[in-house]
């Protein structure tokens, strides 16, 4: 995953956008996308400004990406065959501690992880927490589904039956 | 603490709209969110991913509309990474064409589907890398022409009858190929050498009187087999391999007195050979099996103290019946039972199986703890026989249960634990002002997302 540019022990200073400092291995920091090309480019000097991720929503993308590289770290130390079985339990457990991080959180901290991990472009959480709010909508009513997100109707009723008539294949 | 309601999905930025919508089972449920608010009406457009199944529609026509509907309005610009499309019985070469066309030109990566003819387009395509083909509801779909996926990857059959030997050596690109519940007819010998397999897995594999299977490839790091005992079944593995894993049911009561003998004349040579050829080996049995390990094993696995039944392993819910039976009457009498799994996995629920176990568990033995997970169960624990409240049993976890009744606990007298999880109250004619969680001597109760059922 590291690139000839990242060394290990090097640290990255990241800064939220209400001014916390958030210091990062390179090698875990090479997970988002945007800091791998920065450390690419050779900008990594001095503080990092990550204006769109406050430092509640930084911690918790920092603790995912830190949980997802020691993973690959002590998996690569093992012999060939232990490395096997052990890959699958690692899996099974991650998969665990994924679903355990993401349930743990509630709707606000759900939407800052979506726009921080999309800011900052890591896809893997990008997957997991618009998985899990596919799994919020899965299921409901349009109606419940407004009501979950507060999102306000601005259709008048005739202009909501048009749109139901225009989709009517969905609402049978 | 003051908590500000803001339209949160809706201020989303349109991509991450659009992903959550794309992971939603089923497409017409994102066609639905047209009518949450001007914003919205066009948001499903744009999914990447489109998951038609027949079953949620009423008629066949509405199904079909539907999915017309949708290929017409979506983006066309936006390519397609995953399609489930299940058509059941009722095939429409016309609709399917025309589906599987349009994704393909959309640079389809991962297909789910039933179809029983495949356009050429999707033979040929370059972009497609995941195939899951078959219908997972039990039936049989028949392929007699071989399958010339030039560059797939990953290709996964489920109930698909095989009648061909050789179905698989074209497909040279192919890296992952998983048989579940196959059935293999006009052919004894069934052939899978794929220049690039890296892992194969076979499971329940069917066939008429007799089938070998002959196992090679170049690549090939990887081989699983899940299978009941049969000798009429030869497996013969060649090349070198890193990993093997066997996995076997043992048909318990059969009534052949000379299985023991014939099954270890089996495996013994069938260890041996696979150890030949693979680094690491791992067989496996059920806990019962080693009653023909020799004369001393007989007998053993009678003496368990825990019970694990798990209905996914079986191929039908026949042959999980029979097989419960049969433990729960061989077992030995009096031997407290103190821990007991019953699942019936993805087989149809068995009222008449579960109350003999149950029974069984609870009043013959002194079963302490009790784990049901089935979503019916409700229904019957309104009209709970008697045995359960003189019973001994002290926790009860309760998952995705309907509770019918206001008076939950009034059967168990010596609970001391009591978990609900996502249970439901409430339904038919009986709504739920109340519920009651009484119990002289209960100690612990976890209630996490209850819900009222409301129809």
């Amino acid at each position: 995953m590291s690139t000839p540019s990242v060394s290990v022990n090097r640290v990255l200073k990241l800064k939220s956008s209400d001014g916390e400092i958030f210091e990062v291995k390179q090698t875990v920091a090479v997970q988002s996308g945007v800091l791998k090309q920065m450390m690419e480019d050779g900008c990594t000097e001095g503080e990092i400004p990550l204006n769109n991720v406050d430092s509640p929503t930084l911690a918790k993308i920092i603790e995912w990406c830190n949980k997802h590289h020691d993973n690959d770290v002590e998996g690569r130390v093992l012999s060939e065959e232990r490395e096997k079985e052990k890959e699958k339990e690692k899996a099974a457990d991650m998969k665990k501690w994924e679903s355990e991080f993401i349930d743990a959180l509630n709707r606000d901290e759900i939407y800052f992880l979506l726009t921080g991990s999309n800011y900052m472009d890591i896809k893997e959480l990008l997957d997991c927490a618009a998985q899990k709010v596919a799994d919020m909508v899965k299921g409901k009513t349009p109606e419940a589904i407004r009501e979950m997100f507060n999102i306000q109707s601005d259709f008048t009723e005739e202009e909501e039956e048009a749109i139901r008539k225009e989709n009517q294949w969905a609402f049978d | 603490m003051v908590i500000i309601h803001s339209d949160r999905l809706s201020n989303l930025p349109d991509s991450i709209i659009h992903e959550v919508l794309s992971r939603l089972d089923n497409t017409k449920e994102a066609v639905k969110t047209c009518i949450l608010s001007k914003n919205w009406t066009h948001h499903w457009t744009y999914v990447h991913s489109l998951s038609f199944h027949y079953k949620s529609f009423k008629t066949g026509m509405a199904f079909e509309e539907f999915v017309l509907h949708v290929l017409q309005h979506r983006q066309h610009s936006i390519n397609i990474r995953k399609l489930r499309f299940f058509l059941g019985a009722k095939q429409n070469q016309c609709l399917i064409n025309g589906v599987l066309d349009h994704a393909m030109l959309r640079q389809l990566k991962e297909l789910e589907t039933d179809v029983y003819s495949f356009p050429s387009s999707l033979l040929e395509s370059r972009t497609l890398q995941t195939v899951n083909y078959g219908d997972s509801s039990g039936g049989f779909i028949v392929r007699s022409n071989s399958m010339n996926f030039a560059w797939l990857k990953n290709l996964q059959l489920t109930g698909v009858h095989l009648d061909c030997n050789d179905l698989f050596s074209s497909c040279s690109n192919l890296e992952n190929l998983r048989l579940t519940d196959c059935r293999v007819s006009n052919t004894e010998i069934l052939n899978i050498n794929s220049p690039r397999l890296v892992q194969l897995i076979i499971t329940d594999i069917r066939y008429d009187n007799g089938l070998i299977i002959i196992i090679s490839g170049p690549k090939l790091k990887r081989f699983e087999f899940k299978w009941m005992y049969n000798p009429s079944l030869v497996l013969e593995i060649r090349g070198k391999l890193n990993e093997v894993k066997l996995e076997m049911r043992y048909p318990l009561f059969s009534r052949d007195t000379n299985n023991g003998k014939e099954f270890q004349d089996f495996i013994i040579p069938l260890a041996k050979s696979v150890q030949e050829h693979a680094k690491f080996f791992n067989l496996t049995f059920n806990f019962y099996v080693t009653c023909v390990l020799s004369k001393q094993w007989r007998y053993h696995w009678t003496n368990v103290h825990a019970l694990n039944f798990d209905g996914s392993g079986f191929r039908n819910q026949s042959a999980f019946a029979y097989f419960v039976t049969n433990v729960l009457h061989h077992r030995k009498p009096r031997l407290n039972l103190v821990k007991l799994r019953f699942y019936y996995g993805n087989k149809v629920s068995d009222l008449a199986l579960m109350i003999r176990v149950l029974y069984y568990a609870i009043y013959l033995t002194g079963s302490k703890t009790w784990n049901p997970i089935w979503g019916f169960l409700s229904g019957w624990l309104n009209r709970c026989p008697s045995f359960i409240s003189c019973s001994s049993i002290t926790t009860v976890t309760l998952c995705g249960v309907r509770i019918f009744s206001c008076g939950l606990l009034k059967w168990f007298f010596k609970i001391k634990n009591l978990t609900l999880i996502e249970c439901w109250v409430g339904g038919w004619s009986w709504r739920a002002d109340t519920i009651e969680v009484s119990s002289p001597i209960l100690v612990n109760l976890v209630i996490s997302d209850l819900a009222m059922y409301s129809s």
